[in-house]
């Protein structure tokens, strides 16, 4: 008797156990379409920006991050052989010269390359003034930043705290409205922004 | 003469086989030193610059980069715990290839175990069942002897 | 043009799979003649052929009218990789996937004689499934849409309307980088669609079974020639993938744990578990409803890596971009498993009353352990794949599950298999005695202890390697005694090799197993070594300067450049030497590839193989006065390529010398039956 009940039980819970799992992965994949899966949130929006010193892409010395206190910052990664970097060269040329009377610093950190590769890359593309350049040659500001490939951007608030980051090529209207937003203290929400696929290798 | 081969055979295997725990104990394996701390601690993580290869695995320069890092952290005394959680708090959880053995993690790893239980335990009921019921039931015709199969 | 043509040929293949879907239904259940699935088959295959070759025709005429092509082709395409843009992309794929299946069901069609209502019914479940392969292509996958607005390389809007007003860019955009760098990436994808859509037969005889309330093993004595075909593409598939991502991506590695990786690995592990508990179906009567089970899982898992690849919800290095295509696979697996489950439920009565096991120490027992081991190891990679996913889903961590994991959990399952191998031929069916058994195995144990010593003495301490070597002789050492043995009695008539030869070609599926099992020991091997035993260094070098490299020496003599309108190259010119620093062993050129159409270089490395290890060079960077470059040893990397040929031989010898099994005779010579031992 026990076995033929246990074979009337058998096919309940082999049904009940596919539509469960069938229910499961229908709600796992379908909560992931129209998302990216590239995308990936970053831990250190909200938290105090790094301090390190990194030695300058073209001249003698090290810059030190410290320097920046009190200033609203850009930090740029970027590099010569990424392909968007170029697209974003230009904007960000033009908002280091619009926002430089507004105590605004850019900062573009070189990665993954050399640096005769970088200097001429800048001497086609041109030097943004004011601008920082810095070579980051041993991938510590890279780690600091939690940096996942170029271009990137991470804004820095007058506190010192990460405060957005964008995540593939800026464009005008986005740089200049998070900068504007941060100018205003209206930092609270931005958090990662992706416009474009980041290269890496 | 043969009775002599097969003691010689079975010297040879004996001897093999101390070779071999001897060859393997402990004391000759590498020491877990620093290096193979940093080693084991590149491999857990992934290289964020990359993709979806280990920093260990991983053939670009950040990857070294990122591997010096750790063998320095390692020689500064860092423990594991410390080092994962500088990565994990400027990457977020993702850097980790590793999934830690707690929480959800925890249900990862042991999930192999569980199914391996619920098998073992499928296999070895119905071995009862048929012991039995094997006392009603005739034998199926013998095919003992039989060695041979088909994998088809 | 060749849009109408390819689009009418869909929707020809689609109303044929859905006739053939109808028909094969009325026919199984006795209503209509055999007869009746002719033309619906023959529409079907008809479509997919016209399907292909009216794409194929629009690539190589550049065509750009044709969205697809401007989208995956260029004018400077060279011709083989034209042709390969047939199937490389995601829309093209999907029509070979049709055309694979078009082939299988008229496959199947030819043996469906008069009154065979298993058959049929199998035919219908295809033509089911071909309605949604060809109706995806008709929908949300059309190759065959036209471009309306041309931009000035590529396509900028499309019509799914075949005779909307068609514009031809000048140009098109060309193919993936990592297609045009190396035509491996066109071939190894093709081998797993055979692989993959040849599960869909058992797949269709066992659904067709359950419908028919069938029990018994006809549908498996019908169908393990199509598994084992199915099973030799894939494994074939898998190997070229692995060789493709050693040889071509420079990265240093066969294999990575990625989840496309994973979604072809899955169904092999169930496949190759569904091989071996057929065997037990068919010799005792054994594991009915676990058959069922295993066919209907290895199917669903071929459907769930097919969305997994085409879907774009998961961060893969191989995986196409987000389209339609994923909810629509994603909608057809819900139904495929939800349907084909119910039905194995309200059936399973039939056939869940199948005899039993005696003893756990038998053939039979092994078997079990193996489909327990397989299913775990299947269970494993399915959980680590899927495990991101939940967790994203279900609490918003995004977390990853890499190679630490898979390699740590897979291992000790990977050592339990490796040993049921060894122990699963010397075990006689029903009751093993401990006595036959340990007469069959001293030798193979002497053996492998011999093995395992020589390991340490050559300075190996690494101690996964030295179990798996021990392990993978003791394999081999029990079928290598097994053969001799049987060969022993009929050597005084014809020799050894005669013997052999007539002993495989008698008993071909045994010993087809046989082999596989001797080249996935080869395998274990060489992955033990590959990963235990590998050394990497990094090595930065200036013209004219040469180092030592772990044994080895290399030279950089310059740098180089190549440019042709496909591509440009950056290499560097390298000798690899003898660790005297003198002796030339051969040139090498690690390159990076640059395409028009991409950001991204693709480093192709040069591998030196040798018999004791590959010297693997790999281009990491550098400037015009010092490069830098990653440099592997691979010890005995070779094995892996030559154990993962065997295996695939192994299967495709107990399939094509096997003879089909109503012509097979039915008594056999005593003398197999009790030579064993």
């Amino acid at each position: 008797m026990t076995t033929r009940s246990r074979r009337s039980l058998l096919p309940f819970a082999i049904v009940v156990a596919v539509g469960l799992a069938v229910i499961v992965l229908g709600v796992v994949f379908s909560s992931r379409f129209g998302t990216d899966p590239s995308l990936t949130a970053s831990p250190l929006i909200g938290q105090p920006a790094p301090d390190l010193s990194v030695p300058y892409l073209e001249v003698e010395g090290d810059f030190d991050f410290s320097t920046l206190d009190g200033d609203v910052a850009v930090v740029n990664f970027w590099a010569s052989w990424c392909l968007s970097c170029r697209d974003e060269h230009e904007t960000l040329l033009q908002a280091a010269a619009q926002y430089a009377d507004l105590d605004v610093t850019f900062v573009g950190v070189m990665v993954q390359d050399q640096p005769g590769n970088g200097m001429r890359f800048l001497d086609e593309l041109g030097r943004g003034d004011p601008y920082v350049y810095v070579d980051d040659d041993r991938s510590r500001v890279s780690l600091e930043f939690g940096v996942l490939g170029v271009p990137e951007t991470f804004f820095i608030d007058r506190n010192g705290t990460i405060v957005a980051k964008v995540s593939g090529p800026v464009n005008g209207p986005l740089l200049t409205g998070t900068l504007d937003a941060i100018i205003l203290g209206q930092a609270d929400d931005l958090g990662v922004v992706k416009t474009g696929d980041i290269e890496n290798r | 003469m043969a009775e002599l081969r097969r003691w010689a055979g079975w010297a040879v295997a004996a001897i093999a086989a101390v070779v071999m725990v001897v060859g393997l104990l402990p004391t000759n394996q590498p020491p877990v030193d620093d290096a193979a701390r940093a080693t084991a601690l590149a491999s857990n993580l992934r290289c964020p610059f990359c993709q979806g290869e280990s920093i260990a695995e991983a053939p670009s320069q950040v990857a070294r980069d990122l591997e010096a890092f750790i063998v320095e952290k390692v020689g500064e005394g860092w423990t594991d715990d410390e080092i994962y959680a500088f990565f994990e708090a400027r990457y977020g959880e993702r850097v980790r290839l590793d999934p830690p053995l707690a929480g959800w993690g925890a249900a990862l790893w042991l999930s192999p175990l569980a199914l391996l239980g619920v098998g073992i335990a499928a296999i070895v009921s119905r071995r009862r069942d048929r012991a039995a019921a094997g006392a009603a039931q005739p034998a199926a015709p013998s095919q003992v002897g039989a060695s041979k199969v088909e994998v088809s | 043009m060749n849009a109408l043509t390819g689009y009418l040929a869909v929707l020809a293949a689609l109303g044929g799979s859905a006739a053939l879907g109808w028909t094969g239904f009325q026919v199984s259940r006795g209503r209509k003649p055999s007869s009746a699935l002719r033309t619906p088959v023959l529409l079907v295959v008809l479509g997919a052929v016209v399907a292909m070759l009216a794409l194929e025709t629009a690539i190589l005429s550049h065509d750009f009218t044709v969205a697809y092509v401007a989208r995956n082709t260029a004018t400077t395409t060279p011709f083989v990789f034209l042709l390969a843009s047939g199937w490389a992309a995601l829309e093209g794929s999907i029509v070979l996937w049709g055309l694979v299946l078009a082939a299988f069901t008229y496959a199947v069609a030819r043996t469906v004689t008069p009154g065979d209502g298993l058959g049929a019914g199998a035919l219908s479940v295809m033509g089911l499934v071909g309605v949604f392969w060809f109706g995806l292509m008709a929908t949300v996958a059309n190759p065959f849409e036209v471009c309306t607005a041309a931009g000035t390389v590529g396509c900028n809007a499309t019509s799914w309307w075949p005779l909307a007003a068609a514009v031809a860019p000048l140009e098109g955009v060309g193919p993936n980088p990592l297609l045009q760098n190396h035509i491996l990436m066109a071939v190894h994808p093709p081998m797993l669609y055979i692989g993959y859509v040849g599960l869909t037969v058992p797949y269709a005889f066992a659904m067709s079974a359950l419908a028919r309330g069938e029990r018994g093993k006809v549908w498996l004595d019908r169908t393990h020639r199509w598994s084992l075909v199915a099973w030799c593409f894939l494994t074939f598939g898998i190997l070229l993938g692995a060789w493709w991502s050693y040889e071509v991506l420079g990265w240093g590695g066969y294999w990575a744990w990625d989840p496309v990786e994973n979604a072809a690995f899955l169904p092999w592990l169930v496949a190759t578990a569904f091989l071996h508990s057929a065997v037990v179906q068919r010799r005792r009567g054994m594991l009915q409803a676990w058959n069922f089970a295993l066919v209907i899982s290895a199917f669903a898992l071929t459907i769930l890596g097919t969305f997994l690849t085409r879907s774009g919800v998961i961060l893969s290095v191989h995986s196409f971009t987000q389209s339609a295509v994923g909810p629509t696979i994603l909608g057809f697996l819900g139904v495929v498993v939800v349907a084909s489950f119910v039905l194995f439920a309200l059936r399973v009565h039939l056939v869940a009353s199948s005899p039993r096991l005696e003893s756990l120490a038998s053939r039979e027992g092994v078997f079990l352990l193996n489909n327990l081991l397989l299913t775990l190891f299947a269970f494993t990679v399915l959980v680590g794949t899927m495990y991101p996913l939940l967790i994203e889903t279900f609490s918003g961590r995004q977390v990853s599950v890499g190679r630490p994991f898979f390699d740590r959990v897979t291992l000790p399952v990977a050592f339990a298999l490796l040993l049921a191998l060894g122990v699963g031929p010397v075990a006689p069916y029903r009751v093993a005695k401990p006595a036959v058994v340990w007469r069959r195995i001293r030798t193979p144990v002497r053996i492998s202890l011999v093995a395992g010593a020589a390991t340490v003495l050559v300075g190996v301490r690494s101690v996964p390697t030295v179990v798996v070597v021990v392990l993978a002789a003791f394999v081999i050492g029990v079928i290598v005694r097994h053969l001799w043995s049987q060969i022993t009695p009929l050597r005084p008539e014809m020799g050894i090799g005669r013997a052999a030869a007539r002993l495989f070609r008698r008993d071909a599926g045994y010993w087809g197993g046989q082999v596989a099992h001797v080249g996935l020991a080869l395998v274990a091997v060489a992955i033990a070594t590959s990963t235990a035993l590998a050394v990497r260094t990094e090595v930065r070098l200036t013209p004219g300067e040469a180092v030592p490299v772990e044994g080895y020496c290399l030279r950089y003599e310059g740098p180089f450049t190549e440019s042709t309108a496909q591509r440009s190259v950056e290499g560097a010119r390298l000798v690899l030497l003898r660790d005297d620093c003198a002796t030339e062993i051969r040139s090498m050129a690690p390159r990076l590839n640059r395409y028009p159409n991409s950001a991204q270089a693709v480093a192709t490395p040069d591998v030196r193989t040798g018999l004791v290890d590959d010297v693997y060079v790999s281009l990491a960077g550098g400037s015009a006065d010092e490069i830098v470059l990653d440099v592997f040893v691979f010890p005995l990397m070779w094995l892996l390529w030559a154990g993962g040929l065997v295996t695939v031989a192994g299967g495709v010898w107990s399939f094509v010398a096997r003879k089909p099994p109503r012509e097979r005779p039915t008594a056999r010579p005593p003398a197999e039956a009790t030579a064993h031992g």
